[in-house]
């Protein structure tokens, strides 16, 4: 008995040694999976991170390594790893920018910004998180959250001229037209060529009374693209403004002839008819576009004074009706004051 | 060509060019005038001794009604001639009882460019939060009386004659505890005698007052209620009934036909043209309302259809204050309204059928936008024919710039120059020093003081001195004043149309009760006529329909024109 022990020990102990002198130099699932990623073969590589977290699910390095590969595989499994990694750790901070990266990317916008207000609460001067915050908050409309962190991003990178952009549309959005104008100009002071800027700070000097501003910006554009719908129809306002009619007049049929179902155009072209007391023409010209505009605030409003002005009366009448279920919906999209 | 000759065809086209010109100047005279004058005013405040300092005190939680201010109002109390000034005065919103207030003053003119207080010897002494004040002579007695809206008890003046005043509000049940503001008197019903329109403004009960925050970019700051969002209040009209009682018939009349809204500014005068008196109301935030009336004093809320309830892209806008009057020289009374921050004033052209806004075609956009106007007055500043505007400006909300916005609590003032009708140029850069001056505008009324034939003004400011603006203007044309009498209809004249022909000149004037924010106009005309000495003829309508023309009536002297002793024809 005691020899048959002995026996079976002497096997284990040589299948023990045999083991170890095979697999003394076969390189850990670890290596294996680092050397994978490093030769590009992330299939491998995942398959070895996952195994060897299969033992180490304590290892938040390699959890994010592997998260990091399953991005562009598997981006919800992905956020699953990043997830996994517990808050105080080195790599926590990371991994939720991850998650917000790739919430961002995907489309999934409340998860994001349930993220970026993680990272906010833990690092408030991260510009990128601010950045994205209000980028996030722009989109969805929600302009009051919006502007404090576009304004904080802008402190932090002031030399980012997109970041100034972004607040003059926000301010656009929160209808303080006028104060787009220093964004703006700082935008362009950083990026003297921005299109973009130019034009936005046309509309914002012509929104704040500053004619010769919105004119000198309109033409800037201009310059570069004659076809310009924006611009035409800027300067055309500006001419009106000053009382040059038919230079407002040519100016606005030059925007039309490039868009001729141009609403703004056209409700600038309304205008400049009522004023010289032609209302059946304006009433006319702004008609043929109810189909296409029949919610469009400024358009109805348009439409509704011309129809009134050309006996139109019963249509006037339905359009302000129209236009009182329009103004209850923006009413609730006005931030109130809380009390 | 030889030399000589052209050196005669050169002559000839020098003698040409300066005869073309002498003709500009001999058949535009007009022209000229509008574009060579600078309009000038002096702040006289400091030699007239209009030492008022109106009080307001702004609290931590920004009680929206103490940023409303006070009116103001120019009346001959005791009918020598000279315009006297009424001037409304704000209160604390604590210590209301205290008998520390500061009241309303009363400043009788004494023909010499000096104003003395007479507040108490007139018994007009009112610590109330005074709002409108609406000048009238109800009881046709020749001597005008003063309506004063409130937070707070509206109060009635009765001109005693004697250089006193009664106030008799309750007694004639005019006694209103809402929050008024603009109030005009008007005979609605051509009865002859001034009924009373008063617009009221929100519910803010002093026990149950909203207060409201404001949080933007990080920070939290206390600010006025956004008023669209408040409980609103209705009008009030009340019928006068010819023995110095009152009616409330604020419901009868129609005016309860629609939703309460948040009036600000009120003007009474003839808007469709029909010979009957029609309201309009610029409230705050919400449609405006044109008030038709249907001769008996009947009224229908037509502004949408007319095309004056919203701006020219049908949004309703903030309005405070109105000012009518025959801008375009065609016999219609237009109608300017003040609006918000970053909204535009409002001009609305009168076509006859209804109204077309054509704020930024005369000019008036672009120079409004980055302003919160209140006060309007349309005056004809050099008597040149053509009615002029001023604009007082400065804002409700003192946190502005605080929260990086730049929206200063005190703005510019600022006074357009109608331009042949056709527009308006911004004359207030150099208009005087008082145009370069930050101020928080309230009130405005006008007034020719001093009697230089030349219309000053007067400008209420929310804590701050009102001010005396005397006008300068170095080169004015011929004025015709006229002091209307009805005898049949309201004896002050109120709401009679005066047309007056000079020349080529067609100019029509109409009587209003009060105009501007809160205030009240001298009731005496002053029409411009340019360089005509003498009118060729002055047509009055008086508010019953009767017809009245005084014919070649000179320029340089007052004309009292009684109802019934002109020439009646048409």
């Amino acid at each position: 008995m005691a020899k048959v022990a002995c026996y079976v020990a002497c096997v284990i102990l040589l299948i023990g040694i045999t083991w170890s002198v095979v697999h003394w130099n076969s390189p850990s699932t670890l290596e294996i999976a680092e050397k994978a990623a490093a030769t590009g073969d992330n299939e491998a590589a995942i398959h070895a991170f996952r195994l060897h977290l299969t033992r180490f699910s304590e290892a938040t390095d390699v959890r994010m390594k592997l998260a990091k590969l399953l991005v562009a595989v598997d981006s919800a499994e992905s956020v699953e790893h990043f997830r996994l990694i517990p808050q105080g750790d080195a790599n926590y901070q990371k991994a939720l920018r991850q998650i917000a990266l790739i919430c961002l990317q995907s489309d999934r916008s409340a998860e994001a910004l349930d993220v970026l207000l993680q990272l906010e609460t833990l690092d408030p001067d991260d510009f990128a998180v601010q950045l994205s915050l209000a980028e996030l908050y722009f989109h969805t409309e929600n302009f009051k959250d919006a502007l404090p962190r576009a304004v904080h991003a802008a402190t932090l990178k002031p030399e980012r001229s997109e970041t100034w952009l972004l607040i003059a549309e926000i301010r656009d959005g929160l209808r303080q037209k006028p104060e787009m104008i220093v964004p703006l100009q700082k935008a362009i002071e950083l990026s003297p060529d921005s299109y973009k800027a130019h034009l936005n700070l046309s509309y914002a000097f012509h929104a704040a009374g500053d004619l010769s501003g919105a004119a000198t910006e309109a033409r800037w554009c201009l310059q570069r693209n004659p076809d310009e719908v924006f611009a035409l129809q800027i300067l055309a306002s500006v001419a009106r403004d000053e009382g040059r009619f038919d230079d407002a007049a040519a100016g606005v049929k030059k925007a039309l002839s490039l868009a001729p179902r141009n609403v703004d155009c056209r409700i600038l072209e309304a205008d400049l008819l009522l004023y010289h007391r032609k209302p059946k023409e304006a009433y006319a010209r702004l008609k043929e576009l109810h189909e296409e505009h029949a919610e469009t605030y400024r358009y109805l409003g348009s439409l509704a004074r011309a129809a009134a002005a050309s006996g139109h009366i019963d249509e006037a009448r339905q359009i302000h009706l129209a236009l009182d279920g329009l103004r209850s919906e923006a009413n609730r999209m006005i931030p109130q004051v809380s009390p | 060509m030889s030399s000589l000759c052209r050196e005669k065809l050169q002559s000839r086209l020098v003698g040409t060019y300066i005869l073309a010109a002498a003709s500009a100047f001999v058949f535009w005279p007009h022209a000229c005038l509008a574009y060579e004058t600078p309009l000038r005013f002096e702040d006289v405040s400091g030699e007239a001794g209009i030492d008022f300092q109106h009080r307001s005190p702004l609290t931590t939680e920004r009680h929206l009604h103490l940023f409303m201010g006070s009116g103001a109002g120019w009346l001959d109390y005791d009918r020598d001639g000279w315009p006297d000034l009424y001037l409304g005065q704000g209160k604390a919103f604590e210590d209301e009882d205290s008998k520390s207030q500061p009241s309303n003053r009363f400043l009788a003119n004494s023909g010499d460019g000096v104003f003395r207080d007479v507040t108490e010897s007139a018994r007009l002494t009112n610590t109330d939060y005074s709002m409108g004040v609406a000048v009238g002579d109800f009881d046709n007695d020749g001597f005008p009386d003063v309506y004063v809206s409130s937070y707070g008890q509206n109060r009635l003046y009765h001109n005693n004659g004697d250089a006193s005043f009664s106030e008799i509000a309750t007694d004639r049940h005019v006694d209103d505890h809402r929050f008024g503001s603009s109030s005009t008197w008007a005979d609605i019903d051509g009865d002859g005698d001034l009924d009373l329109f008063v617009t009221n403004y929100l519910r803010l009960d002093k026990d149950n007052y909203p207060l409201c925050k404001h949080t933007e970019l990080g920070k939290t700051y206390h600010s006025g209620c956004h008023p669209r969002y408040q409980k609103h209040e209705y009008d009030i009209l009340y019928r006068n009934e010819g023995n110095g009682t009152f009616t409330d018939i604020s419901k009868a009349s129609g005016l309860q036909s629609g939703l309460a809204r948040c009036g600000l500014g009120v003007i009474a005068t003839d808007l469709d043209n029909d010979g009957n008196v029609d309201f309009y109301v610029a409230n705050d935030t919400v449609h405006n309302q044109l008030w038709i009336n249907d001769g008996s004093g009947v009224f229908v809320d037509d502004a949408l259809l007319a095309g004056v309830a919203v701006n020219r892209i049908g949004q309703a806008e903030a309005g405070m204050g109105l000012a009518a009057g025959d801008v375009d020289g065609d016999g219609l009374p237009d109608l300017f309204v003040t609006n918000y921050f970053g909204e535009s004033n409002t001009f609305y052209r009168n076509e006859g059928f209804g109204f077309t806004d054509v704020t930024s075609e005369y000019g008036l956009a672009a120079p409004s936008k980055l302003r919160l106007a209140f006060g309007a007055s349309l005056f004809d500043v050099d008597n040149d024919g053509w009615l002029d505007l001023f604009v007082a400006n400065g804002h409700v909300h003192t946190e502005q710039p605080a929260m990086g916005r730049n929206e200063p609590f005190a703005q510019l003032p600022q006074l357009f120059r109608n331009q042949n009708g056709r527009r308006f140029g911004d004359a207030s850069a150099s208009s005087g020093d008082y145009f370069g001056r930050r101020l928080v505008g309230r009130a405005s009324c006008v007034a020719d003081f001093d009697r230089d034939g030349r219309l000053d003004l007067a400008v209420q400011h929310l804590n701050g001195a009102a001010t005396l603006l005397r006008n300068k203007t170095a080169s004015v044309g011929r004025v015709v004043q006229i002091e209307l009498v009805g005898t049949e209809s309201a004896r002050d004249g109120n709401n009679a149309v005066v047309i007056v022909k000079a020349g080529d000149r067609k100019i029509t004037r109409a009587s209003i009760g009060s105009s501007s924010y809160l205030s009240s106009n001298d009731r005496r005309l002053s029409i411009g006529v340019g360089e005509n000495d003498v009118a060729d003829s002055v047509e009055v309508r008086w508010p019953g329909g009767r017809k009245e023309v005084w014919h070649s009536v000179p320029t340089s002297e007052v004309h009292r024109l009684i109802e019934g002793a002109g020439s009646a024809e048409n």
